[in-house]
């Protein structure tokens, strides 16, 4: 019998619908749009499996050549990045959806074969155990989706892809350099193997590799001061990618970040620094978002502002904090999905992108606007969604942070929630008011996706305990770095 | 100016911290206990005589697979980007001369034979699937300045670039299925030094010499597709 728990799956499948559909795209056209979404559902069942391991205890492995760790690539899946893997694909999938309806412009065919691939991409980053083979992964997530900014192809959408490409490819190198230079130190690409050998090292020896990765990995994570791509690329691509992403992909980057910081260099004495990063970045987010006239670049610097917090979470480092971090993940990933699915709704139906010109939409499409108002307010953290039980839990841990800092980061969450909730209510009041434009009319099947993740977050948002007790044990898990170490090393030392 | 000097003395400061930092650092030396491994173990478990690839397509061959990937990714990017609706646009013609034109038709079969020589002998000789697939593009490139009708004909090679990803694929699945391990080897060793030997290398290369061929070849139409794209149609 096979074993269909295998994470190799994950990537192997996905790569064979994308080679199968390149050879089908000259002859029938009208497949390829659902392929991702069959894909991404045929990923979904194993992830299933994945996850009925997962859930007893173990860490599941992957491995590739028929050999053991350190001598071939390994993936590797615990309860945290699980937790990754699963909002991947689930997003992946009703995204794959709503791109069925939504993308007109030609060629749609290369359109839905690139986004598969980067649902493919971000699954590998997520699930791979291997250093190399997470700059690999890290690769085809960038070029995926340099072709997806620039394919509307006016000049915002060739001017955010040209700056994405430079600093993307930039990064890139830089986490090459790094890898190459923990090659050299320790002889092996195994990040379970490297964490046993780099323990023995000096702390001279981790510094430049780290900080090579570190910033490589930080670009495509969107940190202060390597995201000025950001706010052009996510407004300047179709919604659906926007919403891939804005929702998930700076998420992998930022999962990419955690596991190399704590599994592989054991790094505390980066964290405070990180600490100072993810708050800067918290803070310029959400102010920037504050003064945007456009909707999708709104949401994209509110983004940033996101990726802030739940890095400042992080970078506390309790298990509590951690896992309140995790939570602010899950949350944030389905709010801002939902938000720039909505808002590609909005834009295909006004013409326009500012938010003014949005006067009375709320009058006209009632569904699409409350759709927006529940993830926004989530986002926001309004009681009774997930974000509030989510931001609660922030503020409750950020204070065990050392020090001055600690209160700091508490006053900037808190205050910054506020400056928050302000453009969003901007939002609200002029999509609510009367106004004489009348809006077009949309494809009705483009409302079934938020749907969806709007029932995805109500269901959440009924039972926060059980997402923070989750969290709780998938962040005891990254702690707990022996434990991935020895089950990806097996008996080997 | 002085934003120059200050970008000047940051990035001085990086070149000389990595400099200083590959200086205490030792390349090659006994702690490369994985390499050690890849060298002694290279021919009884691939039966390759070439250790760098068995090594690229083996131990890490779910790596040259992203690599395949990124190229694939690649292609389909300036496919997506140099999309041309307007199919009437014209562009005025440098024509070659005579020495290319016939310099192009003696050449080419011959850049073929070679291209193909090098990515089938990948497990023997140094070279490999991208190598030989890059000297094949070439061909066609070469083919594309002397001789300002060709075109080529876009759906076969969309089927030989499908079809070569989907070896790779199909022949990791198989060692997924039969041995529970995505690319394990399940093809039989063979004698050391006979073309018919490596495992999966030899299927692996073939498909990826073919893939990388078609896939820059169609790069290179597109990049000239300024006047006669067909967008795949």
């Amino acid at each position: 019998m096979v074993n269909l728990a295998n994470p190799t799956l994950l990537v192997a499948l996905p790569l064979f619908f994308a080679f199968l559909s390149i050879i089908i795209a000259p002859f029938t056209k009208k497949v390829i749009k659902f392929i991702p979404l069959l894909a991404s559902l045929i990923n979904l069942v194993i992830v299933y499996f994945i996850g009925v391991e997962v859930f007893g205890g173990n860490i599941v492995i992957g491995g590739t050549a028929g050999l053991t760790a350190p001598f071939a690539i390994v993936l590797a899946v615990d309860k945290f990045n699980y937790l990754i893997l699963l909002l991947v694909n689930l997003l992946g999938a009703v995204i794959s959806f709503y791109n069925i309806f939504y993308v007109k412009e030609e060629p749609s065919d290369r359109f839905h074969i690139l986004f598969l691939l980067l649902i493919m991409s971000s699954t590998w980053i997520t699930i791979t155990g291997d250093l190399f083979n997470m700059f690999v992964a890290f690769e085809v997530l960038s070029i995926s989706s340099f072709g997806l900014v620039g394919y509307l192809r006016n000049s915002d959408a060739i001017e955010a892809g040209f700056k994405y490409v430079v600093l993307g490819m930039l990064a890139g190198s830089l986490i090459l350099l790094g890898v190459v230079l923990v090659y050299a130190q320790t002889g092996t690409l195994n990040m379970a193997h490297i964490a046993s050998k780099l323990d023995t090292l000096s702390a001279y020896s981790k510094l430049i590799p780290f900080v090579l990765i570190f910033f490589g990995l930080a670009v495509e994570g969107a940190l202060f001061p390597l995201n000025s791509w950001l706010p052009d690329a996510h407004p300047a691509a179709p919604s659906g990618v926007s919403a891939m992403l804005s929702g998930i992909i700076t998420t992998t980057a930022i999962y990419s970040i955690i596991r190399v910081i704590v599994t592989v260099f054991n790094y505390s004495a980066f964290i405070p620094y990180l600490y100072i990063i993810a708050l800067l970045t918290l803070f310029f987010g959400e102010i920037a978002a504050f003064y945007q006239k456009d909707i999708k670049r709104m949401l994209a610097y509110s983004t940033i502002g996101q990726t802030g917090l739940f890095v400042l979470a992080f970078s506390v480092g309790t298990q509590g904090a951690i896992s309140a971090s995790l939570s602010q993940i899950i949350n944030h990933s389905i709010s801002k999905a939902i938000l720039f699915l909505t808002s590609g709704i909005m834009i295909e139906s006004a013409g326009v992108r500012d938010i003014e010109d949005l006067r009375g939409f709320g009058k006209q499409h009632i569904f699409t606007s409350i759709l927006f108002v529940f993830a926004a307010l989530s986002l926001i953290g309004i009681p009774p969604f997930l974000g509030f039980f989510t931001k609660i839990a922030i503020l409750q841990n950020i204070l065990d942070f050392q020090g001055i800092l600690g209160y700091i980061g508490f006053a900037f969450i808190l205050g910054l929630a506020i400056v928050e909730g302000v453009y969003f209510y901007k939002v609200f009041a002029v999509m609510f008011s009367n106004g004489d434009k009348s809006f077009k009319n949309f494809n009705q099947w483009l409302l079934v996706a938020p749907f969806l993740l709007v029932l995805i977050l109500v269901v959440l948002s009924a039972r926060p305990m059980e997402v923070i007790n989750y969290t709780y044990s998938a962040s005891g898990q990254i702690i707990q770095r022996t434990l991935y170490i020895t089950s990806v090393l097996g008996g080997l030392k | 100016m002085i934003r120059k000097i200050i970008y000047g003395i940051f990035i001085l400061i990086i070149v000389s911290a990595i400099a200083m930092f590959l200086r205490g650092t030792p390349f090659g030396v006994d702690k490369m206990d994985v390499g050690k491994y890849y060298l002694e173990e290279t021919i009884p478990q691939t039966g390759a005589a070439n250790v760098v690839t068995s090594v690229t397509l083996f131990y890490r061959g779910f790596d040259t697979l992203g690599e395949v990937t990124v190229l694939f990714t690649a292609a389909l990017g300036v496919a997506v980007l140099l999309f041309i609706e307007d199919k009437k646009r014209k562009m005025t013609y440098v024509k070659a001369n005579f020495v290319t034109k016939i310099g192009t038709r003696i050449v080419f079969p011959f850049i073929l034979l070679t291209g193909a020589y090098i990515f089938m002998h990948g497990h023997l000789t140094p070279g490999g699937g991208f190598q030989g697939g890059a000297l094949i593009a070439t061909g066609f490139l070469l083919l594309y300045l002397a001789y300002e009708e060709t075109s080529i004909d876009r759906k076969k090679f969309y089927l030989v670039e499908g079809l070569g990803g989907l070896t790779y694929v199909i022949v990791g699945l198989l060692g997924y299925f039969m041995r529970d391990s995505f690319l394990a080897n399940v093809l039989p060793n063979g004698t050391l030094f006979d073309l018919l030997s490596g495992g999966i290398i030899l299927p692996i290369y073939i498909g990826v010499g073919l893939k990388v061929g078609s896939e820059l070849a169609n790069i290179v139409d597109d990049l000239f597709c300024e006047v006669k794209c067909t967008g795949g149609e």
